[in-house]
């Protein structure tokens, strides 16, 4: 592999794996786009969803979502890492093995995933709706990535970390962290499990991790690609290196605390909202920084923009990364959320992002690499072009299309009248206003598909121009000085302990009552000045400080790992152990002895009934979240379509939270008691029945098959582990419960011509829905006991 | 001296913790990189490092680099 001589040795880059995934990349990309497509016509065309339950929007939905992220995105995040840091680091990746290992592995989570979803097997957490078995593999995978990632590190031939590297390191740590903590659950069988999280906490881990996802699996390693690729097209240094170290330190730092922007006026603790709040907008200032260091680096290139189909891909991702951060701050602004949360927007914003600045820089990289790959010029420049034409036109049309649906569904939902009343009570309304949105939208998203084929013809044919190239460099024989300073070294050395003080001292300052704050604050003046008095003393080598860390990658991936747990550690450190503390058994008793206790009371939810449990794993399973929230936001519109606003302790008991991100149809959290069983029936089996115009699939599959009783007997088992407070008698009268109360609901729609089995997940499901915003119902005909 | 304002919860003070650390993070980060990295020459050279050839292809398909240096 490497044949050395006196002086110099020769480097043999493993160019077949990176060939490997962008292959993979493009299969995936068109599967998900294809997908996409799907889903896009479901919402314009009910029909689209086939009355089959392994083709339900709910359902596919998620497939989508995961194939457009990991599996077209993830692929081609592996092939543009692994051939870049071979030739940033001059080394060949440690271990082909290894590298192979991931790429098998991780095409495996994917047939993992599409084969599960259209079964119902999720866990219904966006962008983590893996179960647990593929949830272990991903975990397997992503371990033999970063041993081979970080062994190459060790083994590299040149000394310094580039930025792109810096960015793949902050990768590969902050996935490992975000993706064990969100997925940490107690299985119930091989394919079903309950996260230990439930209620708020689970809605702010989730969303901890969703945005994050967006963070460290959509935005760093395409920034870090971008730094590498884009610097490669333009034949241009990058712009400006120092704006670069702000850019990556800034930005991991801050991306972590963004996620509860996904739960504003929801029932998170406000200082956490108003925390997500405030760093989101602080956030867009490292995007726009990383985005004009991007674009800058075109300076005196412009003219390529012209003539390159590659510099055109990437001139429009970095655009659309431009774009997008500054939506997504704008969105996370409360008064701009309370409009365009639930709504289309966030889906137009989440596809600007996915589309152009993913799709884009994905598209740009391999007409790129693909040449160099086998040795030869892109087989057609014209068909590049044409690629990114037709592309961009259908992102626009996507995007434009969400932007006007989203903006009017907010202003249709919120509108009242002169008496302060709904002035469109009728949400269907609102739909049907939307669909030549969704039309166009569906459009858009075809252009996006077809044009999509253009680049695997593109790729075969230069292929067959060329043959699979194999890519050397002469590197020096000896490893290049420069890493002598030890880490303990660098960790003890007057800048780190300057840092480390002042940080003390501050949070100190924080901390310190008003009598000793003064001296604190004098201790950190002081602290401070002495800081700048050895930075005038021994400015040389405070100047090599950092490039001696960007040198040492077990001190730079420590520090970069610290960086990113503070944000998640004190968002989600508090809540767990606020919410904790709400007891989840209320007594007269405690209430005589702290009286705030009784507002608690009349709120606390109190455990599902075996049945209506199993309802809530059906419901959990079809994905029923994509459109249907279950939170209620505190304004008069909404608590005038919906009912009162929800607390978090209503939901404090529910693994996993349900409180959804869309609202293609009506939040859910109190529909219990508002329509009749019949009602339920007719609208699961065919909603049309019931909402004219709704584009909600139907689930005739719910009255033919059926729940098992003892299967959710153990899942009421496995919840009490988790702090739900079900009681020995409960469990132990858990399948005659469940049993006497699908008879109740049999019994009352046979009343009505209508025949269901009492064990039907329609049963279970209606059981659940009427639940909903309610204490606990009846499960057998004798009427329930107090405190039952 | 905020202990009085955040006395309705323990838990309240961890996001000004997290708010003080990141703001003296990035004063110092801002601080550092524009007054404290002045070896332009070695700025330059990591800089353009993705723009060290390959041999082969990448000789093939890439022109001269003439882009200025980096900021």
């Amino acid at each position: 592999m490497e044949a050395t001589n006196t002086q110099m040795k020769t480097v043999v880059y493993d160019d077949s794996i990176v060939r490997a995934f962008s292959i993979i990349t493009v299969v995936w990309g068109i599967v998900a786009f294809l997908v996409g497509v799907i889903v896009a016509a479901q919402l314009s065309f009910w029909q689209a969803n086939l009355g089959l339950e392994w083709t339900s929007f709910g359902r596919l939905r998620q497939l989508h979502t995961n194939a457009a992220i990991f599996a077209f995105v993830g692929n081609g995040m592996f092939a543009g890492i692994y051939y870049s840091t071979q030739r940033l680091l001059k080394t060949r990746m440690a271990n082909d093995m290894l590298s192979w290992a991931n790429f098998w592995g991780w095409q495996l989570v994917i047939v993992g995933a599409a084969i599960t979803y259209p079964l119902g097997l999720t866990q219904s957490k966006e962008y983590a709706e893996l179960i647990w078995p593929l949830d272990i593999l991903v975990v397997v995978v992503w371990v033999i990535f970063a041993v081979n990632f970080f062994w190459t590190l060790a083994k590299r031939n040149e000394k310094n970390l580039y930025v792109a590297i810096w960015f793949y390191i902050s990768t590969i740590v902050t996935i490992a962290v975000l993706y064990i903590v969100n997925n940490l659950q107690i299985p119930t069988s091989l394919t079903h499990s309950y996260p230990i999280f439930g209620g708020v906490q689970d809605a702010l881990v989730q969303w901890w991790y969703g945005h994050n996802a967006v963070a460290f699996f959509l935005t760093t390693p395409p920034l870090g690609l971008m730094y590498y690729f884009m610097i490669k097209a333009a034949n241009r240094p990058v712009y400006s290196y120092r704006l670069s170290v702000v850019h990556f330190w800034s930005l991991i730092f801050l991306y972590i605390w963004a996620g509860p922007h996904h739960l504003l006026y929801t029932s998170l603790p406000d200082w956490a909202q108003t925390l997500g709040m405030i760093f989101s907008v602080m956030l867009w200032a490292p995007s726009w920084g990383g985005m004009l260091n991007g674009l800058l680096t075109l300076r005196g290139a412009w003219d390529k923009l012209r003539t390159d189909p590659v510099i055109k891909f990437f001139v429009v991702a970095v655009t659309f990364y431009g774009m997008s951060t500054f939506e997504g701050p704008l969105l996370s602004i409360k008064s701009v959320s309370a409009l365009g949360h639930y709504t289309d927007w966030i889906i137009g914003h989440v596809h600007g992002g996915a589309l152009g600045w993913n799709g884009f820089m994905t598209f740009g990289i391999l007409y790129w690499m693909w040449p160099r790959l086998y040795g030869t010029k892109l087989y057609s420049n014209k068909l590049a072009e044409t690629h990114f034409w037709i592309a961009t036109i259908g992102i626009l049309m996507y995007v434009v299309s969400m932007w006007v649906s989203g903006v009017s569904q907010g202003l249709f939902w919120r509108a009242l009248d002169a008496e302060g009343f709904l002035k469109y009570p009728d949400f269907i309304e609102g739909l049907t206003n939307s669909l030549a949105m969704y039309h166009t939208r569906l459009f858009g998203g075809v252009l996006f598909l077809g044009s999509a084929f253009l680049l695997p013809y593109n790729m075969i044919m230069t292929a067959r121009q060329g043959a699979p190239a194999t890519v050397s460099v002469q590197v020096p024989a000896r490893k290049p000085a420069g890493d002598q300073e030890s880490a303990w070294a660098l960790l003890t050395s007057a800048p780190m302990l300057f840092i480390v003080g002042i940080l003390a001292l501050a949070i100190w300052f924080g901390a310190s009552g008003t009598m000793l704050s003064p001296i604190i604050l004098a201790l950190l003046i002081v602290v401070s000045v002495g800081a700048i008095i050895s930075y005038g003393l021994h400015q040389k080598r405070w100047g090599h400080w950092y490039g001696l860390i960007e040198r040492h990658a077990l001190v730079f991936t420590v520090l970069a790992l610290v960086a990113i747990l503070i944000g998640g550690a004190v968002e989600i450190i508090p809540t767990v152990i606020q919410s904790n503390r709400v007891p989840r058994v209320i007594t007269d008793e405690m209430i005589a002895d702290d009286p705030a206790l009784a507002e608690t009371a009349k709120w606390m939810q109190q455990p599902y009934s075996p049945l209506e449990l199993a309802g809530r794993d059906v419901y959990v399973s079809e994905g029923c979240y994509v459109c249907h929230s279950q939170q209620i936001r505190p304004f008069r519109h909404e608590v005038l379509r919906y009912g009162d606003y929800s607390r978090m302790e209503e939901s404090l008991l529910d693994h996993p939270f349900q409180w959804g991100s869309k609202r293609t149809g009506l939040d859910l959290a109190r529909v219990g008691g508002k329509y009749d069983n019949l009602w339920h029936y007719l609208h699961l089996m065919d909603p049309r029945s019931t909402s004219p115009a709704s584009n909600m699939p139907t689930y005739p599959h719910f009255k033919r098959k059926t729940v098992d009783a003892a299967v959710t007997r153990h899942r009421m088992e496995v919840l009490r582990r988790l702090n739900v407070p079900y009681t020995d008698e409960e469990i132990a009268s858990a399948e005659a419960d469940f049993a006497s109360q699908g008879q109740l609901i049999a019994d009352d729609l046979a009343g009505k011509d209508v025949n269901i089995a009492p064990d039907s997940q329609m049963a279970a499901v209606i059981a659940y829905l009427q639940r909903l915003g309610r204490g606990p119902q009846p499960v057998s005909a004798v009427p329930v006991t107090a405190g039952k | 001296m905020y202990q009085e304002f955040f006395s309705h919860s323990d838990h309240l003070i961890w996001p000004l913790m997290g708010l003080i650390i990141f703001v003296s993070i990035f004063i110092g980060v801002l601080a550092y990189v524009f007054l404290g990295m002045r070896d332009r020459e070695k700025i330059d050279e990591i800089a353009a490092l993705p723009l060290e050839l390959d041999s082969g292809t990448d000789l093939a398909a890439t022109g001269h680099a003439t882009g200025g240096p980096s900021k």
